[in-house]
């Protein structure tokens, strides 16, 4: 893929001009440094202290990844059960709507007591805000298929083994993929939110220790950190499902938009 | 050459007062019909006339509220492979490359994987995809679609065969490409084919009868025996004599100098 020059030079030329207004405006109107530091700062800030961020941004990692692989494997095999099976779609379903509408990461507090102080409360909130993108997007995606296709299968006496492997399953995967990106983004959130709430190490508690020490420079470097982690998940994704499912429409489109 | 002129021959298909309603709307109302061994039969009307319904119900896809259809004197009650269908938008599965999608029907058999790559083959090549083996539905143009379903259908060898309007969605040029060929593998074949079309010349140039639909209630409205050898000559005087006769039962008669002749019975 051969990407022309100027579809290059443009963004970062605008990047750079960014920062140099950013960097100009604050020292004209001499903002205090608490309330926005110049780009510099946050340079400096992680030539400092990048070993410390990095330290806590691969906790952060392991917990919403831990968390987010959790509401995969969970969410997936619950979407399966409920599309199967009439009895878990009249008991459990309803259970999961009344606690997919409540504001998950409420819970947080409640994980400390459940689950503990450390890793596994902030990957018990992760995979509660990533479990149901899942859920909700497999079920559709193995709902969702075209009648002649499923009327194929029964003129030609598929199984129903064959019914889920050859056709449901993989009818599912773009909506899966779609419920993926935004559980990952969540998951980070999730743990970040977590954290908040009861750490001693990790992005959020990072951040929430630079805040108390009015070291916003540092606390912009760490939410800088979060963005590239979020991208760095997506960018996988992106890249697992032009893999997996290169028929798909959405696959398609994303290739042509780049 | 298998098939060849319907008549003296042994029924394959046999249609018994068929009545397909939905709720109080008579979609099929008392259709009777039989169908001889490889014959070619098509099926034109309007469109909701039944049509695509009666197909469904004799592929034993849908259950009708009344009559019988009976396949070699068998009762129909569910889809049969041996029976088996062409959809008009190609069905084919996305995620499945041509070679996977005609494969299909073989691997839900439980056939080895050897005899499905050789069957497979065979077939891409008899409908002249065998360099497109490897791609994806969506890279193929609207007529290769068709071509591929028609080989998947072809893989398990059925011995009636449903087309549902397969030619429908594609240009003219393409339409009268896959005409020509349809009618190459049937006339090798020995199979009984039902053609549903809402292009007459189609119906002409392919089959042995023309079977034309009123519409709601859907019935049989007449029955056109097309005699012409094959091949035909699509702008042969007969086919065009034959072509003015349907459209006008259709009420879709050329108009004759100025005046438009009004079909005094029927409406679509």
């Amino acid at each position: 893929m051969k990407i022309p020059l100027k579809d290059i030079a443009e963004p970062v030329l605008f990047f750079i001009a960014l920062l140099a207004l950013w960097e100009l405006l604050v020292k004209l109107v001499h903002v205090p440094a608490f309330i926005l530091p110049p780009p510099r700062a946050l340079y400096s800030a992680f030539t400092a202290k990048y070993f410390i961020l990095g330290r806590h941004a691969m906790i952060t990692f392991l917990e919403a990844v831990g968390g987010f692989t959790l509401s995969f494997v969970l969410g997936v095999g619950f979407a399966v059960s409920v599309v199967y099976s009439r009895h878990l779609q009249n008991t459990i379903y309803p259970l999961i709507v009344i606690l997919y509408a409540m504001p998950k990461s409420a819970f947080a507090p409640l994980m400390v007591i459940w689950v503990g102080y450390g890793l596994f409360s902030k990957m018990a909130i992760a995979f509660l805000v990533a479990f149901f993108p899942i859920v909700v997007n497999t079920v559709v995606g193995l709902k969702e298929v075209e009648p002649e296709l499923l009327e194929l299968a029964r003129i030609n006496r598929g199984s129903q083994w064959d019914v889920f492997k050859k056709i449901r399953l993989p009818n599912s995967l773009p909506y899966m993929f779609a419920g993926i990106k935004v559980a990952l983004v969540l998951s980070v959130t999730g743990a970040i939110v977590a954290e908040f709430v009861a750490a001693n190490e990790g992005l959020g508690y990072l951040v929430l220790q630079a805040n108390y020490s009015l070291d916003t420079a540092f606390a912009l470097v760490i939410l800088l950190m979060l963005a590239l982690l979020s991208l760095v998940l997506i960018v996988a994704v992106e890249l697992l499902q032009r893999k997996m499912v290169p028929w798909s429409a959405e696959v398609r489109q994303i290739e042509g938009s780049f | 050459m298998k098939n060849q002129a319907a008549g003296g021959r042994r029924q394959k298909i046999f249609v018994e007062k068929l009545v397909q309603s939905f709720d109080t709307l008579a979609v099929i109302d008392r259709i009777s019909l039989s169908v001889a061994e490889g014959e070619f039969l098509a099926v034109v009307g309007p469109s909701g006339c039944g049509k695509s319904t009666l197909l469904r119900i004799l592929a034993g896809l849908v259950t009708p509220t009344a009559g019988r259809v009976r396949i070699d004197g068998e009762e129909v009650q569910g889809p049969n492979p041996r029976h088996n269908l062409v959809f008009q938008d190609h069905a084919l599965y996305p995620w499945r490359t041509v070679f996977q999608n005609v494969a299909l029907g073989l691997e839900m058999q439980r056939q080895g994987r050897e005899a499905i790559r050789k069957k497979v083959s065979e077939l891409l090549t008899l409908v002249g995809l065998e360099q497109f083996a490897g791609y994806y539905p969506h890279q193929l143009s609207g007529g290769m679609r068709q071509r591929a379903a028609l080989a998947r259908v072809l893989a398990v060898d059925p011995d009636v065969l449903f087309l549902d309007e397969p030619f429908g969605a594609l240009d003219a040029m393409t339409r009268l490409i896959l005409q020509d060929e349809l009618l190459r593998i049937w006339l090798h074949s020995g199979k009984t084919v039902i053609l549903v079309t809402h292009d007459v010349e189609e119906a002409l140039f392919l089959a042995d009868r023309v079977i034309i639909m009123s519409t709601v209630p859907g019935r049989i409205r007449e029955v056109i025996p097309v005699a012409e050898k094959r091949p035909r000559d699509r702008g042969s005087a007969n086919l065009a004599s034959l072509k003015r006769t349907v459209l006008g039962i259709l009420g879709l008669e050329p108009v004759i100098g100025n005046v438009r002749v009004p079909d005094t019975n029927f409406s679509i």
